[in-house]
């Protein structure tokens, strides 16, 4: 299954991998996003440690069932050959009706107003298969 | 004056890789002062949930830091570079006052100005209890 832009990367193409994971981690649809992902996809977030698409929509589901109203940004911050590493910030509500702001992971995650909702941004690490 | 600390942007793959190695041994130092010199003097930082600049503060960090974090052992790796940024993921092992073994992996994300010298860093960390048998890095 190919899917493009595939790598080496461009400035062009990294940009568009990550306009692209944005919009979809944006829809909070765990089937639509793990296909963007390799079947046997290895994933660390914060300290869960998991492989394969049916660990990621397990993951995922999980996720936006507590993070709601999940608005996400993510931005490049570098690239090289298959590797593309961005920031990204998310807000989202928990099921109190706090309003959170997180930086890549939950434990680096800050509680915010609703008024207060700014825009900042953190990072991860992201590798694609050639 | 001036404070030039070499490789400097652009990077190729050996001074990204030589920039890590850097990082990894001024860390491993435990040095405060040591390492906060391989940053601009307003240096903006976030280290999991907390926001602040310039070497002083960085200083009042890692020495905060290295007090709760004892035996800390460090190891970076590149992760890629364009530029004069460079990315980064990490994982260290170190022990609390209480005995306690962690090991806390992140990512970082690191711009530098025309002299190498860092002047962003962002790290996101995640930490986890482990055994003393599972240390990786003795």
């Amino acid at each position: 299954m190919t899917r493009p832009p595939v790598p080496p990367f461009t400035e062009q193409t990294a940009r568009e991998k990550v306009q692209k994971a944005q919009d979809a981690w944006n829809t909070c649809d765990p089937e639509k996003v793990a296909g963007a992902y390799t079947e046997d996809s290895k994933w660390r977030n914060r300290d869960e440690f998991f492989e394969g698409r049916e660990a990621i929509i397990e993951f995922l589901t999980r996720k936006w069932k507590r993070e709601q109203d999940y608005r996400l940004m993510k931005e490049l911050w570098a690239f090289s050959g298959n590797r593309i590493s961005v920031r990204f910030e998310y807000e989202s509500r928990d099921t109190n009706g706090q309003w959170w702001h997180s930086h890549l992971h939950h434990p680096n995650t800050t509680k915010i107003t609703a008024v207060q909702r700014p825009g900042e941004k953190p990072e991860v690490a992201v590798e694609f298969a050639a | 004056m001036e404070q030039i600390r070499p490789p400097v942007p652009p990077f190729t793959e050996e001074t990204a890789r030589q920039k890590v190695k850097a990082a990894q041994d001024g860390w491993n130092s435990r040095d405060p002062e040591k390492v906060s010199l391989a940053y601009t003097p307003d240096s903006k930082w976030r280290n999991r949930d907390e926001f602040f600049e310039g070497r002083e503060e960085i200083v009042a960090f890692l020495t905060r830091k290295w007090e709760r974090e004892l035996d800390y052992r460090l190891e970076k790796n590149l992760w890629c570079f364009t530029e004069n940024r460079i990315a980064v993921r990490f994982e260290y092992e170190s022990r609390d006052a209480e005995g306690q073994w962690w090991r806390s992996h992140g990512n970082e994300l690191w711009e530098f100005d025309e002299n190498g010298l860092m002047r962003r860093r962002d790290a996101s960390i995640n930490d986890y209890k482990i055994d003393e048998m599972e240390r990786k890095f003795r």
